[in-house]
């Protein structure tokens, strides 16, 4: 069993229990309450319901300033990422059954929306920590990002040697390998990790092609630069993937967090106005 | 030729010279081995340019298209002096002074060296987000502000600029109401559609919202609903289940589709379920819903004493069945044989429609009226000798009036068939009378007369359908005086002259126009079903059958708001909450003076 504890299986799925039982809680409040008219916020089980999600989402939101106080300990803060997880998610059950189902184009719609994009955005992180991190470990094998990129220099001084040796042609190709290749870049690079416009790779099809032309003495320098240059390509098919589990592992954060804010903003004139216009 | 040439490398900024001595013509400069001055860098071209030492000077030669600069210019021959600076990729190249043993002498400087492989690698990765994408903490800032302007700031806005806050009623300001809003982002607020009534203020918030963080007040609605009466009378009924309960408590708006008018059972059963509890002193039945066991019995208003017209209340159903006394004599099964009724034109099959007609909208039926429903059978002669002479359908003293009219003027006209006449009567038409033969005719028609009424009013034609009433103490009719009706007799008479008792006269007709009136039944959904499944006429011989169904008969096809295999039907299905006869539930108060904002 490994010594780290997920934040999921926290002390026995303690808060997945707290969670669910919220949820069915409410489910079964909602079937068997049968208001006058129809299900919505107004109702006091609308109501009730309102306030617990209203409350849940100012408790939820606490989390981004709690993980901050690190003075406060590790383990706690593992425990409140676990209940922020499942309680976050019964959130999704106990906000939908205030709406009544019933949507529009207007404030309480858009801060059902923000909440409903913020779960999961969230869910989407629970997937990213619980799935990722195993898969950068087997990626990296062994390695780090840091060992990744200094391989990467050294294959690039050593094809550069080799291609010393070589015609222009090589050492075109060798030095727009070096030159152009791209590691990460703007987000949509790095989360798309795509290696087909790659430099290294275009080089090594060059080199590939010269080589078949070229004299036999230098055949075997070709050659050399050819499984050189290969290598390189696995390498940055790699490090690229590194780029792209890391991306992914914070880009979920840059929905969650500025639409949390938005989200309790909106929250909070979504209760003003119902009260302005009571 | 002896050629010098000085590779130059520098040790704390010291320069370093490694000198060779080539053979040559010409000095070849590049990447290969082969060359004389050989610059092993990926920048230089394999072979990248060459330098020839003549009378004229050191002329240089760029080898194909590889760029050699001289002083700062691209270059691609050049003749060069000592002073030039050359370069060739990361290289200097500087011609060195003449000197002893070598025509031309060349010093080679790697100037740009390629540096830190690992740091370049490390600074051409872009890694994180961090720098890729906008931050959170602005983004975040960004989102929240616009929210504010755009659903909190500018709604309130549009919410104070409203003309629509003050206008209050009574009378209702129907063109500031309809205007609709010049700004409208309080719209983002609106949590539903407007029910289909109300849908015209649906733009206009504040036409119901007047004030914020106040629930819509009921002023706001009789604003426009003036008379919507009372459920009980506010006299003697003060529940607080009724005085305590605003408007919007019963009429939700913002709920789409559905109808403003909830019909929801428990609206009436909260109360009516057991109303005793509530309010001992009434008289009311409990209800819960539409069912054999939760609702009553119907008890329909009847008319129980044909001659006082006293009305009574009671269920159907009971041991002793319902009899409604309303002076008429009507045999509906008589009416209805499978074979028919024997017209003027021989047997005639009648059905229900022959007599009764669906009013305008088909909820209730007109009255059955003889004229149109009973004349073509039922003829109201009384002359056997003059059968195409009737009396009109009406009032008794009419009746009378044209009887005696009848007969007076045949008695003094002459030649009436009838062999049991006085001869005077007989005599030939146009003979004229003595004095007394004169009377002696009137007293033949005052006899005759009465003849005539008596059979009338008898069974044979009014009292066929009506209750006849024979005042033994009004004198029969004296004889008329010289051919001259006494006034009171005829149809002329004074309108405004109080009525005599009259010697024969109908007992009034009293047919209920409804029988449960704090019911409302729409004939005009039924009009799939035979009238025989719920009014048993065909089996019925005597009027004072109450062809009224019993609750039983409804429930077969009628169940509760939540029945599942019946048709639901609420209380509000039949009954109505505003009893049309109360006075205004929330009457409607003067308009204040505007204290909120003046008028735009």
């Amino acid at each position: 069993m490994s010594v780290h504890e997920s934040f999921l299986v926290y002390r026995g799925f303690r808060f997945l229990k707290a969670a669910a039982a919220l949820a069915g809680i409410a489910i079964l409040a909602y079937l068997v309450y049968n208001p006058m008219g129809p299900h919505n916020g107004g109702t006091w089980l609308g109501y009730t319901l309102g306030t617990i999600g209203a409350g849940l989402i100012g408790w939820l939101t606490w989390l981004g300033v709690r993980k901050r106080q690190y003075s406060l300990g590790a383990t706690k803060l593992q425990s409140w990422v676990s209940a922020h997880v499942y309680l976050g998610l019964s959130l999704l059950i106990v906000g939908t059954l205030h709406t009544g189902f019933q949507f529009g184009w207007n404030v309480h719609t858009l801060a059902y929306a923000l909440m409903v994009g913020v779960i999961l955005s969230g869910v989407f992180g629970i997937y990213a920590y619980s799935r990722y991190p195993a898969l950068m470990t087997a990626n990296r094998g062994g390695q780090t990002l840091d060992f990744m990129l200094r391989q990467l220099a050294e294959l690039d001084r050593q094809a550069r040697e080799i291609a010393l040796t070589l015609g222009d042609e090589f050492a075109a190709a060798v030095r727009s390998s070096e030159e152009n290749t791209r590691i990460g870049g703007g987000a949509w690079a790095q989360l798309r990790a795509s290696g087909s416009g790659c430099a290294t790779l275009a080089a090594t099809r060059r080199v590939e092609e010269l080589a078949r032309g070229t004299t036999p003495e230098l055949a075997d320098s070709a050659g050399r630069l050819l499984a050189l240059l290969g290598r390189k390509c696995d390498l940055l098919a790699r490090i690229r993937k590194e780029v792209q589990f890391r991306a992914l592992m914070e880009v979920w954060l840059y929905v969650h967090v500025p639409m949390t804010v938005a989200l309790v903003v909106v929250l909070a004139i979504h209760i003003i106005a119902v009260f302005f216009y009571w | 030729m002896q050629v010098l040439v000085r590779y130059v490398t520098r040790r704390r900024g010291n320069p370093i010279n490694r000198d060779e001595t080539v053979e040559t013509e010409l000095l070849r400069i590049g990447r290969g081995t082969d060359n004389a001055l050989h610059l092993p860098d990926l920048r230089v071209a394999f072979h990248h340019a060459e330098v020839r030492a003549t009378e004229e000077g050191v002329h240089l030669r760029a080898m194909g298209d590889s760029p050699v600069r001289v002083n700062g210019n691209i270059v691609r021959e050049a003749t060069l002096g000592e002073a030039d600076d050359i370069e060739v990729g990361p290289y200097k190249l500087k011609l060195l002074p003449p000197g002893e043993g070598y025509a031309l002498g060349v010093s080679a400087e790697l100037v740009a060296p390629l540096g830190d492989d690992e740091q370049r690698v490390r600074a051409a990765a872009r890694v994180g987000l961090a720098k890729a994408l906008p931050g959170k903490r602005p983004v975040a800032w960004a989102l929240a502000l616009a929210g504010l302007v755009f659903f909190l700031v500018l709604p309130i806005f549009s919410f104070t600029i409203q003309p629509t806050r003050t206008a209050s009623a009574p009378p209702m300001q129907t063109d500031v109401l309809m205007k609709g809003h010049p700004v409208s982002f309080d719209m983002v607020w609106d949590s539903g559609e407007m029910s289909t009534p109300h849908k015209f203020l649906s733009d206009n918030c504040t036409a119901c919202h007047k004030q914020p963080f106040v629930m819509v007040q009921d002023q706001t609605c009789v604003a426009c609903h003036q008379t919507i009466e009372h459920h009980a009378d506010p006299a003697s009924v003060k529940l607080a289940a009724l005085t305590e309960q605003r408007c919007a408590s019963c009429h939700k708006e913002h709920e789409g589709h559905l109808p403003i008018v909830q019909s929801d059972e428990r609206l009436c059963t909260t109360c009516h379920t057991d109303l005793k509890h509530e309010m001992p002193e009434t008289r009311l039945l409990d209800a819960k819903a539409f069912t054999l066991e939760g609702h009553p019995q119907f008890r329909p208003s009847v008319v129980a004493d044909g001659a006082t017209g006293k009305v009574e209340r009671a269920a159907l159903g009971g041991e002793q069945p319902l009899r409604e006394e309303s002076n008429l004599k009507f045999p509906h099964g008589r009416h209805l044989q499978p074979n028919g009724v024997k017209g003027p034109n021989g047997f005639e099959k009648l059905d229900c429609a022959s007599c009764h007609a669906t009013q305008p909208g088909g909820k209730l039926f007109q009255p059955v009226r003889f004229e149109e429903n009973c004349a073509s059978c039922h003829t109201l002669g009384f002359d056997p000798k003059v059968p195409a002479r009737t009396v009109p359908h009406g009032p008794a003293k009419d009746v009378q009036a044209v009887v005696r009219d009848h007969f007076n003027s045949v008695a003094l006209a002459g030649g009436y068939d009838d062999l049991t006449a006085p001869a005077v009567v007989r005599r030939r038409p146009g003979e004229p009378l003595l004095p007394e033969q004169r009377a002696q005719a009137l007293q033949w028609a005052a006899v005759k007369s009465e003849e005539a009424m008596e059979r009338l009013f008898s069974k044979a034609v009014c009292g066929g359908c009506h209750v006849p009433v024979k005042n033994e103490g009004v004198p029969a009719a004296p004889a008329a005086k010289d051919g001259i009706v006494p006034a009171a007799m005829t149809t002329a008479a004074a309108p405004a002259a109080p009525a005599a008792p009259m010697r024969w006269d109908i007992l009034p007709v009293r047919v209920a126009t409804t029988f449960m009136p704090k019911a409302s039944f729409d004939h005009q959904g039924h009009t799939s079903m035979a009238c025989e499944s719920c009014h048993a006429a065909s089996k019925s011989n005597v009027a004072t059958d109450l062809l009224l169904p019993g609750i039983e008969n409804c429930v077969a096809c009628h169940g509760p708001q939540n029945a599942t295999n019946k048709v639901p039907s609420e209380c509000v299905s039949c009954h109505v909450f505003h009893q049309p006869h109360l006075p205004a539930m929330r009457p409607a108060q003067a308009a204040k003076a505007p204290t909120q904002v003046s008028e735009q």
